[in-house]
């Protein structure tokens, strides 16, 4: 056997490593803009139409939406592992607990706290403004994972941000400004503009957990979790605790929607884009990074303006587009970075830098941790 | 105990064995758990393995091309070693020292 055709081979199997990583983190992009589709739609059909007439009304929608979205994403995920042949890993992942606590972790603030933001942002500014006003969770993310397992942040990748978080912000600045102003979008505003801010902070860290959780366990094993929890949070806490005030309102809502069969088709639809969208975004974090697979995945802003323009045949406003685009072109200052940088995507602390056990063979000629 | 998930038992594996192939590991698993056969879930652990070798919780110590060692393809082989990271994930994960 030839050292060089060793070496060949292996120098492709890391390049279809970090491509795949990359191609991840795109198929979430692209599932993440798809489900602004359902997830949007099923506003406008009863119970919600009528139900989300008044403020206090949206917000009581917003969690029944919530709850179902999460529901069925959960049934899809669940599809998912059992297709895969990984229901029984599945369990012995949940039972290790001291690796699946960090996906219960991670569901509170990818769940109640970014989706429930979402809905808020779609629910009281405006669709399009839902669908991009998470484009800053990268910057969380991408920080949290530098500092906390010290992910690889170079400063490519910091300008990269930058560019994403100049485009988020070209996105807020006029709704905002008009707000300031007391012109904004209606008295309650400020609530979508607070769900906006939920969305991208907690995604960020519930991304950040995920890295830190995806050490040890699978990402089909470990989001198939996270939805769990999210399940449980909304099932067995939030929609009890709040019928203590609402009496039995939401569980009635949630009756009233699964009833009505067009509900099911927006949320089978929202269950899978949903699904593979996070899953896409868990399977990408071990092999790019937390923070690149954010990035990428940040180019769902575009998809989403994509997707709505198909299915509304209306445009949003031109900041949506120039933000958008800004935002999108940070994203690929990050992921065209130098493989060398991208083969081992942490930076191991000094204390862990002595030699390895083995040294790495002459056919590999590689330097051993990087 | 319960059995450990094959993500994690691949992690305990090279801790306790030292270097191991990918190939060796699948075989390792394939004896452990009912539901790992086959090429489809040697491919699954290899997936787990470029996983934890990206976050630098193991790296490549040692590769080959043998076709007969991984269901008749050509595929690089790998051999793979736990690094001090991960041993420490491992303790951070109460993966150390526990048996399957």
């Amino acid at each position: 056997m030839e050292a060089g055709s060793v070496r060949a081979a292996r120098l492709r199997y890391r390049e279809t490593a970090i491509r795949w990583g990359f191609i991840w983190a795109l198929w979430c992009a692209i599932l993440w803009g798809a489900w602004y589709i359902p997830g949007t739609a099923l506003f406008y059909e009863t119970p919600f139409a009528e139900a989300g007439a008044t403020t206090n009304g949206l917000l009581k929608v917003a969690a029944v939406i919530t709850t179902l979205n999460a529901i069925f994403v959960l049934a899809a995920m669940l599809v998912w592992v059992a297709a895969l042949g990984k229901l029984r890993d599945y369990t012995r992942t949940i039972r290790h607990r001291s690796a699946s606590r960090w996906f219960f972790a991670g569901a509170v603030f990818g769940g109640p706290i970014a989706i429930y933001g979402t809905y808020l942002a779609i629910a009281y500014v405006g669709t399009a403004f839902g669908a991009v006003s998470a484009l800053l969770y990268p910057l969380i993310g991408a920080a949290l994972a530098r500092v906390w397992y010290h992910e690889r942040i170079t400063r490519r990748a910091a300008l990269g941000i930058l560019i994403v978080v100049a485009g988020g912000v070209f996105i807020f600045t006029p709704g905002l400004i008009d707000e300031i102003r007391g012109t904004g979008s209606g008295d309650n505003a400020w609530l979508g503009y607070l769900g906006g801010v939920m969305a991208f902070v907690g995604w960020g860290i519930e991304g950040a957990i995920a890295g830190r959780a995806l050490d040890v366990t699978d990402p089909d094993n470990g989001l198939t979790i996270r939805f769990t929890a999210e399940n449980l949070y909304w099932l067995v806490l939030i929609v009890p605790i709040a019928s203590i005030w609402l009496g039995d309102e939401l569980w009635v809502m949630m009756w009233d929607a699964i009833t009505n069969p067009i509900n099911l088709v927006w949320l089978v639809l929202a269950g899978l884009t949903f699904g593979f969208c996070y899953v896409s975004w868990y399977k990408a974090f071990p092999l790019i990074g937390v923070g690149r697979g954010q990035a990428i995945a940040d180019l769902y802003g575009m998809f989403a303006l994509i997707w709505l323009t198909i299915f509304t045949l209306s445009a949003p406003e031109w900041q949506f587009w120039v933000g958008g685009a800004i935002a999108i072109v940070g994203g690929f200052v990050m992921y065209t970075e130098r493989r060398d940088v991208l083969e081992v995507i942490r930076a191991i602390p000094p204390h862990h830098a002595e030699a390895p056990a083995a040294a790495p063979s002459a056919a590999g000629g590689k330097g051993g941790r990087r | 105990m319960s059995q450990i998930h094959v993500k994690g038992r691949l992690l305990q594996i090279l801790a306790e064995s030292g270097a191991q192939w990918d190939y060796e590991l699948f075989e390792r698993i394939a004896r452990e758990y009912a539901e790992v056969e086959g090429e489809y879930w040697y491919d699954t652990i290899r997936l787990n393995l470029a996983d934890l070798y990206s976050s630098g919780l193991i790296t490549e110590v040692d590769e080959a091309l043998d076709p007969s060692k991984s269901f008749g393809r050509e595929k690089i082989l790998l051999r793979f070693e736990v690094t001090s990271f991960g041993r420490e994930r491992m303790a951070q994960s109460d993966l150390a020292g526990v048996a399957a």
